[in-house]
């Protein structure tokens, strides 16, 4: 094909429509798992608090994330008189945005992900660092007190657990050699012996402690913390604005511990690989699945369980507990590489 | 011209066009904080930039480290200032002349070297291209193999920092209520409560065995 | 081969795993008092002393592809800075301890102070030459203003670092056309490409650049105005690192950057250095007279010893060069014992501020007035002492360039010279002692004894390596006819 003189293979177009078409699927899918993980987190903490939860919207309330759906669609998005205006709208989507875009770089499957490059580590720590500016700008443009707080606790909060959080990944790149995620996941296929959750085990804590307070979830959710700040950075917003929060929070959690599952516990590999138990030892995308439910699991139980850090609290942890811990762990691992100990650092 | 070759140029020239107007408005915003936005966007531009001349590793590091971290802080504070940027600016007309006649002097500098043959400039050869190893790789073993050294030097120059920092700013003023973890932690009940009996033996009106 | 080059680098290691272990004193054992943090501090310069002066360590050579340069010239130039580091140490802690200031972290900016001179004194390329340059700027600065109780250390941090940030600059950019001319950090690249492009436009404005933040680094005229303000404003016992080690990396840049990398183009940095060096001997020495403050006259003073320092590095070749050397190591010691004598004063409890202060010395401390007297002879560049010499070599270079007009102008300078530090030494013995009721006579106290005897082997070694000169001169000359680059 040709438009004015530039040619277009049919290799190009099919490229292209593929790309388009895995993207299109993969953000649908992560739209629908945000949905019902909000039902989800509402029945698991309903059950642990001896309620019921959502079940009247369709049968034990299946439709129920339908039904808020378009509640919050339908409402009237206000935007307070003294907001920045362009600022105040066009936060939710840096918020949304990087934890959509994230998931190019994630192996479903053996040799499946949208764009596998090799630095695909680094995009993804790149990226995830991204989306706290949209609290913080969503708390600069409400223009309110409340928000403003809640953006400055964010900001303290995220730039503290971010260099846990690298750390950590140092420890898993230092151990797989490659930045490549693909690769990554691969070496840990062999066996459940090979996850690197095994070796590095006190940085899997780190990363997912970590995670949850990435992800401003309880017990770490002192940015919004209802009985102080009100609802913290998003205070101002509502209907589609809000909804947009609301869906890259829980986008994020998918992420986080999809990202745990892929570092840490060996992706789509499945944990009897290296038996001969046929289909159960094969590898698929149903064992990531599972591994990311199983975390997600966590974070709601987490939920329904732990009182909320005061600020400070949250502080000393991520300063004083996480990034000695990680250094330490990491020389470790240095001295474990260069033995080359057990059957994750042999080269 | 393939598409592939024509996307890639016109992606450039997207990502340049933006990259200057955003450092444009970094100069020309009133307010700070539009300010700082368009400083992560200019530098988001140059990561991008990067990643199209081949430097992955130096582009995402760029986005990593100053959009994810130096600017948030840098947001963080300026977002708690109220300044008022007509006050600063008030000086702008009157030193315009002068910025120019700087700005042209700088320009003409860059110029030159570009455009002066006779430099000897041009006798240097293009920059080694990474060939078949992975960019990460190949300044990793820049840094960590054969400039090592001064690369320890520059290491211990951050520590330096960061000691003259504490030492200059951290005081330990007496008087000063703080919360001591370990401390809570070690407590015990037994040096926190005493258990009293407030009616021992023998003393008249003894409760409990009435009822 | 890369154990080899770390090996090369041990020097440098050693006082960097010193300094570690000083922080890690103050984090784990904080009941631990500094004294702690000191004693490792001085037993790692000793060693590393030790070791580089019996040969063990910094095997000549070239290493990290140029970055580390292992001569001669290195090796005394380390042994130098560690000597005056380690009798820093010694002088100061008494001052520190008496005033409060005694913290583990002044002794782990002191050593990493000294780290960077030693990166400097073997730095083979343009990047660990800056490099160690930053790290020890950094460390002075916070050292300046380490006593929060005085704005005036603040005022002089404040003045130091915002110039010193402006020379770095100035470097950075003069090493972008370096780098652009030579397309390598390696000084012998550097040098090769000057070489090729002769009177290039480019070379001429990094010339310009380097011999600018050279002055700075160095103090001299008309960059010199930071000199006395941190002299005067930074702690006492911070004057007298400033006033000793930083010195020694100054002559080393100047030796490794302009002798040995921008040697081609010496004919364009050695006007500018004549011109700085005269200003630097007029304004040093004149304004050196009208000073009341002990400190601020021997900051100008200082001027006046650069102005001399670069009087022989302008003539050019080896002998200039080996004079300019010379002078540098000569002028710490002398700076050492004087600046060691004020912070030990400033321990008994005295003041050590203004001429006053001193007057009448000689009678309540003969001994200490002793070791001053030697000092400042030795920096007037009286006879007998170590600083004649000094003095001696670079006006006899300066005669056998045929500069015989330079050279009359700087007898005339250092006339002028004598007359202040005499002075000094006329207060402390002829003058009455101030009245007392002060409290600095009451307030008196003794000076711990290893202190006064280094002081004591200070001094007195100024009279007898004055009285012994070959010794020193000759070790100046070996190392530098084996340098590499």
């Amino acid at each position: 094909m040709t438009f004015g003189g530039i040619t277009l293979s049919p290799e190009d177009l099919r490229a292209v429509v593929r790309t388009v078409g895995a993207v299109v699927l993969t953000t649908v899918g992560v739209i629908l798992s945000v949905a019902y993980l909000t039902y989800a987190e509402r029945k698991v903490i309903g059950y642990m608090q001896a309620r019921l939860g959502p079940n009247r919207v369709g049968r034990w309330g299946l439709l129920q994330p339908f039904a808020d759906v378009f509640k919050l669609l339908s409402k009237e998005p206000v935007i307070p008189d003294a907001a920045s205006r362009a600022v105040f709208v066009g936060a939710p989507l840096l918020v949304l945005t990087p934890a959509l875009a994230a998931w190019a770089v994630i192996p479903f499957a053996p040799h499946t992900a949208i764009a596998p490059i090799n630095a695909g580590l680094l995009y993804l720590l790149a990226l995830t660092s991204l989306g706290v500016y949209g609290v913080i700008l969503a708390g600069w443009a409400s223009n309110s007190r409340y928000a403003l707080l809640g953006a400055m606790r964010s900001a303290a909060q995220i730039v503290s657990y971010e260099i846990a959080m690298g750390f950590a990944l140092v420890g898993v790149l230092m151990a797989a050699g490659t930045l490549d995620l693909g690769h990554l996941v691969a070496r840990q296929a062999p066996n459940i012996l090979h996850w690197y959750v095994i070796p590095l085990l006190p940085l899997f804590f780190v990363y997912f402690i970590s995670a949850v307070a990435e992800t401003n979830r309880a017990p770490f959710d002192v940015v919004e913390g209802e009985s102080e700040i009100v609802a913290g950075f998003h205070v101002e917003y509502s209907g589609v604005m809000f909804a947009m929060f609301f869906l890259a929070e829980y986008a994020n959690m998918i992420l986080v511990s999809t990202l745990a599952a892929t570092l840490f516990l060996g992706g789509w590999a499945s944990p009897f690989a290296g038996l001969p138990w046929g289909l159960l030892a094969a590898p698929g995308f149903f064992w990531l699945a599972l591994k990311v439910m199983i975390l997600l699991f966590c974070f709601l139980w987490f939920r329904a369980t732990f009182p909320r850090f005061r600020y400070d609290q949250i502080m000393r942890l991520g300063w004083k507990v996480f990034v000695p811990l990680t250094i330490v762990w990491i020389s470790l691992e240095g001295v474990a590489l260069w033995y080359r100990v057990g059957p994750w650092f042999a080269r | 011209m393939t598409a592939a070759h024509l996307l890639v140029e016109g992606v450039f020239g997207f990502f340049a066009t933006v990259l200057v107007i955003s450092a444009l408005g970094v100069v020309v915003a009133r307010n700070p904080v539009h300010a700082a936005l368009f400083l992560i966007l200019s530098f988001f531009n140059a990561a991008v930039l990067w990643v199209l001349l081949g430097a992955e590793f130096l582009g995402i590091v760029l986005v990593l480290v100053y959009v994810g971290a130096v600017m948030v802080l840098l947001l963080f504070v300026v977002m708690m200032l109220d300044i008022d940027l007509v006050v600063i600016r008030r000086g702008f007309v009157r030193h315009a002349p002068l910025a120019a006649v700087v700005a042209l002097l700088l320009a003409f500098e860059i110029g030159y070297v570009f455009w002066a043959r006779h430099l000897g400039l041009v006798s240097l050869a293009p920059p080694l291209r990474p060939g078949t190893l992975p960019n990460t790789r190949a300044l990793g073993l820049r840094l960590y193999r054969d400039d090592l050294y001064p690369f320890e030097i520059a290491g211990f120059l951050l520590l330096v920092g960061v000691v003259a920092a504490i030492v200059l700013t951290l005081t330990h003023r007496e008087g000063v209520r703080r919360q001591d973890p370990s401390a809570q932690v070690r407590v015990e009940p037994a040096r926190r409560i005493r258990l009293v009996d407030p009616f021992p033996k023998g003393t008249p009106g003894k409760g409990g065995e009435g009822g | 081969m890369l154990s080899r080059d770390i090996w090369a680098a041990g020097s440098e290691i050693l006082i960097g795993a010193g300094s570690i272990l000083v922080l890690l004193f103050e984090v784990l054992a904080r009941r631990a008092r500094p004294v702690w943090a000191y004693r490792t501090a001085l037993v790692s310069v000793a060693v590393t002393v030790f070791l580089l002066a019996a040969g063990s360590l910094g095997r000549s050579g070239v290493f990290w592809h140029g970055g580390l340069v292992n001569d001669p010239l290195s090796r005394l130039l380390d042994i130098a800075a560690g000597v005056a580091t380690f009798l820093v140490l010694v002088y100061s802690r008494p001052q520190l301890v008496r005033h409060g200031l005694e913290r583990a972290e002044h002794y782990f900016l002191v050593l990493t102070t000294l780290l960077g001179v030693l990166v400097v004194d073997s730095g083979g390329s343009l990047l660990t030459l800056y490099l160690g340059l930053e790290l020890l700027a950094l460390s002075l600065y916070a050292l300046i203003a380490i006593d929060r109780r005085r704005p005036l250390g603040a005022e002089a941090a404040m003045k130091y670092f915002v110039l010193g940030a402006m020379a770095s600059a100035l470097l950075l950019y003069a090493f972008t056309f370096l780098y652009g001319l030579a397309g390598s950090f390696r000084l012998s690249v550097v040098a090769r490409a000057l070489a090729a492009h002769p009177g290039s436009p480019l070379t001429l404005a990094a010339v310009a650049f380097v011999v600018v933040a050279l002055a700075f680094k160095f103090g001299a005229v008309p960059l010199h105005f930071w000199v006395p303000d941190v002299y005067e404003g930074a702690p006492t016992a911070v004057t007298l690192l400033v006033g000793t080690v930083p010195e020694i990396a100054s002559i080393a840049l100047f030796m490794r950057l302009l002798g040995l990398g921008l040697g081609a183009a010496s004919g364009d940095w050695g006007v500018l250095l004549m011109v700085a060096s005269l200003l630097s001997l007029l304004v040093g020495n004149l304004l050196a007279v009208v000073q009341l403050n002990v400190r601020r006259l021997l900051g100008y003073s200082a001027v006046g010893h650069v102005g001399f320092i670069l009087l022989a590095f302008q003539l050019g070749g080896r002998g200039g060069e080996t004079a300019a050397v010379y002078y540098t190591i000569v002028y710490v010691f002398m700076s050492a014992a004087a600046f060691g004598g004020l912070t030990l004063l400033e321990a008994r409890g005295e003041k050590s501020t203004t001429l006053e202060d001193l007057s009448g010395l000689a009678r309540r401390d003969p001994w200490m007035a002793f070791f001053l007297l030697c000092a400042l002879f030795s920096l007037a560049g009286v006879p007998p002492f170590l600083g004649f010499w000094a003095k001696l070599i670079v006006l006899r270079r300066v005669i056998m360039a045929h500069e015989t007009g330079l050279a009359i102008f700087a007898v005339v300078m250092a006339v002028v010279a004598a007359y202040y530090y005499l002075r000094v030494v006329k207060s402390m013995y002829f003058d009455p002692p101030p009245a007392p009721g002060g409290d600095g006579a009451a307030a008196a106290a003794p000076v711990p004894v290893f202190s006064r005897v280094w002081l004591g082997i200070n001094a007195l070694g100024l009279l007898v390596l004055g009285i012994l000169p070959e010794g020193l001169w000759s070790a100046c000359r070996m190392a530098m006819s084996h340098l590499l680059r």
